[in-house]
Order: C-alpha cells, then sequence, then structure tokens
C-alpha cells in the first residue's frame, strides 16, 4: 500500500482522523502541563489562559501532601525486585522446560500456561485473604511475592526464546568441556538477552501500573505504591484542584521522559512480544 | 558370534547414560521448584479457593462462620439484576472496543503503515498514554468530563455548541461512554503497533502487483493485507474483548460504577460486593462467572480463528 496513491478524500480524512487524535491524546498533557503552574482558581475559572506566573507551589505541595518520594522509593523497590526476581525464577524454569526431559514436563507446564487464562481480578478476593492469613497484610513483600507468582507469561515467552537458540550449540560447547555455568552465561543468555529485556520491560510496566493488587493488599499510606497513592487525591482533594493536577503531573511525567528517552526500543520490544503473545 | 547380553562398555554406558537422565531430571526440578511453589502458592491456591468459597456464606473476617450454601449464590446471580446489568456494560464495553480500538488501530495502522507524512511522530504520540498509570489517565480524565467546570463542557460552550454539554460522568446514558472513551484514548497505541509489527512482515510485492493490476487501495487492504494478517489480528481482537471484561481500574476512579450502577461492570461489581458489602461467597461466585466468561470467549474465538484459517 502506499499512501501517495489513497484518493484524494482518503487522504484529507487519514490526515484530519490521524491529527485530530494526536490533538487528543497531546492536548490533554499540555494542559495538564501548562494547569500545573497556575493556582486552584485559575485552573477552574479560566482553564485554557496561559499562566500569568509560573509558580511551583502546586508540584510542591503535591509532592508534599502526598509523600511522592515515598510512593516513588515504594514503587520503585517493588518493581525492581519483582521484575528481577521474575526473570531469575521463571528464566530458570523456562530453561528446564525447553531444554531438559523429566518425569510430568507437559502436565506441568500446562499448569503454567493454563494460568495464562485467569484473569487477576478472579484470584484477588481469595488471595487478600491468604495474605492476612499468612500475617502478610499490609507489606510490601505481599505484593513482590504476588508479582512473582504471575508466571505463564514470562515462561511461555522465555521457553520460547531459549528453544530458538540451536541446541548444536550447547552441544559443541559441552563436547569442549564446558560446565552448565559456562554454557548458560557464554551461549544461552547472550543470545536470548533481547527476550529477557522484552520480558523485562512489559513486567515493569504491568507492575508500575498494578492498581488493583496494592488497592487490596495495603492499608497503611506509608506502603503505597504510586497509583493507590494517586488515587487518594481524588478524595482527599476534590475541592482544591490545583493539588490534584499537581499529583498527576508528578505521576505522569517521569514514566513520559523514560518514554521519550526510550521511544523506540520500548515499542520495538513491545509489539515483538504482541507477535509472539 | 551372537550379541546375546550388550557387552560390558555398553552396558556401563547405558548405566551412566541412566544415571545422566536421572541428574538431568532432578536439576528439572530444582529449576522449576521456585517458580512453582511461588505459582502454586499464589496463584493456584486462590484459585481454588475463589471455587470453594464461592459454595459458602461469609462475611470474610470471622472464619468460625464460614458456612456452606450449595449452590445458593449461584441461584442468586442468575436472578442478580444488577450482575446481568453489569455484565451487559461489559458487552457494551466490548463493543465499543472493538470498533473503536481494534479496529480503529488497524486503519490507523495501515494508514501509517501507507506512509503518510509524520508518520513516526503519529507512532510516538499514540503510544505514549499507554505508559502512564490508568489511575492518572483516569484523573486528568475526571477534569475533561466534569460538568460545570469541565473542559469539554467549556469547549462545547466556548464554539458554540452549549446545547450539548452534558453532565458526562453524572449521566445515565454518558457515564459508560465517558469512560470508554478514556480508555479507548489510553490503549489504542497498544494495538496499533500490534498490527503496525505485523504490517512490516506483509509481502509488499503481492500488494506491488495487484496495483499494477488496478486493484483499488481498499480493496488491497481487504483482500490481501487483512487476510496476512489474520494471527495477529484474532490475537488483538481477543486481548480487546478480554480487557474489556477484566475492566476495572478506569471505571473504579472515574465513576465507581455509577450514577446508580450505570458504569458498573462485573469487576467493580465484585469489588464493592467483596470489600464494601462482606459478601465474600457471593463475590467468588461472581469471580467464578467472570473466569467462564472469559474461557468461554477464548475458546469460541480460538475456533473461529481456525475455521476460518482451515477454510
Amino acid at each position: 500500500m502506499k499512501f501517495a496513491r489513497f484518493s484524494l478524500p482518503a487522504r484529507i480524512i487519514s490526515y484530519i482522523w490521524l491529527g485530530g487524535l494526536a490533538v487528543c491524546v497531546l492536548f490533554p498533557i499540555a494542559w495538564l502541563t501548562l494547569s500545573v503552574f497556575k493556582d486552584s482558581n485559575a485552573i477552574v475559572g479560566d482553564p485554557f489562559a496561559f499562566p500569568t506566573h509560573f509558580s511551583l507551589d502546586n508540584i510542591v505541595e503535591a509532592w508534599q501532601q502526598g509523600d511522592f518520594g515515598r510512593l516513588y522509593l515504594n514503587s520503585a523497590l517493588i518493581t525492581i525486585i519483582s521484575v528481577t526476581g521474575i526473570l531469575i525464577i521463571e528464566g530458570a524454569a523456562a530453561y528446564a522446560f525447553a531444554r531438559m526431559k523429566f518425569t510430568g514436563m507437559a502436565i506441568l507446564f500446562a499448569i503454567f500456561v493454563a494460568g495464562q487464562l485467569v484473569p487477576s481480578q478472579v484470584i484477588v478476593l481469595p488471595s487478600a485473604l491468604q495474605v492476612s492469613a499468612l500475617g502478610l497484610s499490609d507489606t510490601l513483600l505481599a505484593l513482590i511475592l504476588q508479582y512473582l507468582s504471575w508466571a505463564p507469561f514470562a515462561i511461555l515467552f522465555l521457553r520460547a526464546a531459549f528453544l530458538a537458540v540451536p541446541r548444536e550449540l550447547e552441544e559443541a560447547a559441552r563436547i569442549d568441556g564446558a560446565g552448565v555455568f559456562t554454557i548458560l552465561t557464554r551461549i544461552v543468555l547472550p543470545m536470548t538477552r533481547s527476550a529477557f529485556a522484552t520480558v523485562g520491560t512489559i513486567y515493569a510496566l504491568w507492575i508500575w501500573n498494578d492498581f488493583l493488587f496494592p488497592l487490596v493488599y495495603l492499608q497503611s499510606s506509608e506502603n503505597f505504591t504510586i497509583p493507590l497513592g494517586l488515587a487518594q487525591f481524588q478524595g482527599s482533594f476534590t475541592t482544591y484542584w490545583g493539588y490534584l493536577v499537581g499529583a498527576i503531573f508528578v505521576s505522569v511525567w517521569p514514566p513520559l521522559l523514560v518514554y521519550g528517552l526510550l521511544n523506540r526500543q520500548l515499542q520495538d520490544r513491545l509489539s515483538f512480544a504482541g507477535s509472539k503473545g | 558370534m551372537a550379541l546375546s547380553a550388550p557387552l560390558p562398555v555398553v552396558r556401563a554406558r547405558r548405566a551412566s547414560q541412566k544415571r545422566a537422565a536421572a541428574r538431568t531430571t532432578w536439576q528439572a526440578y530444582a529449576l522449576i521448584a521456585p517458580a512453582g511453589i511461588l505459582y502454586t502458592l499464589f496463584q493456584l491456591v486462590p484459585i481454588v479457593g475463589a471455587f470453594v468459597l464461592s459454595f459458602t456464606s461469609w462475611n470474610g473476617i470471622n472464619l468460625g462462620r464460614i458456612t456452606f450454601t450449595g449452590f445458593d449464590n449461584y441461584v442468586r446471580l442468575v436472578q442478580d439484576e444488577q450482575f446481568w446489568q453489569s455484565a451487559l456494560h461489559n458487552v457494551v464495553f466490548a463493543a465499543l472496543v472493538f470498533v473503536f480500538m481494534t479496529f480503529g488501530s488497524f486503519l490507523i495502522a495501515a494508514i501509517i503503515h501507507a506512509g503518510i507524512r509524520g508518520g513516526a511522530f503519529f507512532r510516538i504520540v499514540f503510544f505514549a498514554p499507554v505508559v502512564i498509570s490508568s489511575v492518572a489517565v483516569a484523573m486528568l480524565a475526571i477534569f475533561f468530563f466534569s460538568p460545570s467546570q469541565g473542559l469539554i463542557n467549556e469547549i462545547l460552550r466556548t464554539i458554540g455548541l452549549g446545547g450539548l454539554a452534558q453532565p458526562w460522568l453524572g449521566s445515565n446514558e454518558w457515564a459508560l461512554p465517558s469512560v470508554a472513551a478514556t480508555y479507548i484514548l489510553q490503549n489504542f497505541g497498544f494495538s496499533m503497533i500490534l498490527f503496525l509489527s505485523a504490517l512490516s512482515q506483509v509481502n509488499d510485492e503481492m500488494c506491488e502487483a495487484a496495483e499494477v493490476d488496478g486493484a483499488s487501495q481498499g480493496r488491497i487492504l481487504w483482500g490481501i493485507v487483512l487476510p496476512s494478517i489474520r494471527p495477529i489480528a484474532s490475537v488483538v481482537v481477543l486481548l480487546g474483548f478480554i480487557n474489556s471484561f477484566r475492566l476495572f481500574d478506569t471505571v473504579y476512579v472515574m465513576t465507581g460504577g455509577g450514577p446508580f450502577h450505570a458504569s458498573d461492570t462485573i469487576v467493580t461489581y465484585l469489588y464493592r460486593t467483596a470489600f464494601g458489602g462482606n459478601q465474600v461467597g457471593y463475590a467468588s461466585a461472581i469471580g467464578v462467572a467472570l473466569f467462564v466468561i472469559l474461557g468461554v470467549i477464548a475458546v469460541v474465538q480460538l475456533r473461529l480463528t481456525r475455521e476460518r484459517g482451515e477454510s
């Protein structure tokens, strides 16, 4: 297909449609970014006006009221520990499924894959009860354990990546006297690096943005993650829109900046994953 | 010379192979064990728990007051108008997502792939909201849909269409479409890049040959491009349906299911029943129903794609 060969009306409609959508996406972000410098009255009273003076009050107030330093620390800790753990634990299992023959392999694999069909919304209630029975309610550990058990996608995806490594390479290394560890670190892992990066990226997004499990697991605000801490603002500052805008601003821009820096890799990885999933 | 018994060397090698096999088996179990234990504890146990609890009546607090009630919860579920209303909202939502998000993002991907000017820019912009948390997007959307001070009504009034101004999230008819619009605007970029990656693998020569034969761009899109990306298209369609039925964050933040349940979905209803109403048994039955619905969607979708693929 060539855009130049589209009929004239089709080309005009395409530009209007995509341009309009781009405005729909960019305008809220631009509005947020400008409004954050205005006081509450100006945000509500004259929402489209350019800020007359640039005040950082909303950002500073929201950061302090919401304890965003703590929220970022919690979210970062949970995401880093969980994603690292997932790559190691699920990677090890995926390697066994890809390369070893053992009794019960087919059944074990089927059980892992079946989990892909169970939405987290179904297990959230019994799992909240379980977490409190284990004495883990209101802890970051409970969240990390939950995320570490999100195995199906990682195992499916990493197993496929391991299967794509030619067996002969590993066997040749073994004949040359290389041990399991050497084969893993010198041959297998370098060849599957991009698959690990993909899985890491996807899980980081899922975990960073997860709202449901923090909502049911956590009670005290010093344990909150960013989505949960942000949601608290909605109830407590409904009348003071400046804080709300400030809170949204500080939750939205850091991920957007990371995306701005890495957008190409991110898109390639995710679309690659989607085509396999 | 008859070799009725294996030579000692062969026997020794077989024994060592057996030992090696046993060793790999143990190595394999050791490698799978951490994943298996965590998965069993925090996924399988809760799943079984959901099934078991769905046959009980329990407030979720006092373990001594848990009673088995057989199929009572399911009988209630079948007769529960509020559940069916919520499920219907999921169906409406899924239809909106299919038309505007799945199909829409296919066309958008095709336009970008065909080489519209600024394609790289559109790609980056459309995908940006995907990386933001759905809570933040939903909260930002509240500013736009708010009735008196909301930006959408403000814009409508400014351009002289004040008659179209609505209480959006506070209105029975518009609450769900407003949530859907927010959700779609945030997530269509993800479907778009899945389609784009599929389109980049389409055989260009076939398209060119068809162009030489005088086929219109529309015919090429339907006749050549769509059939050749069918596997990914079916994945994107399935994802759209499944996510429509799992919908929670956006609704919870924007409307909480209101006004008067006008935007309730299965999961917001489940959440309220469990944590607001303390009806753990009944909420578990709702969860099991959701599981069954998703299973049916996946199976139907799989059948449909398979049949089409064979014909």
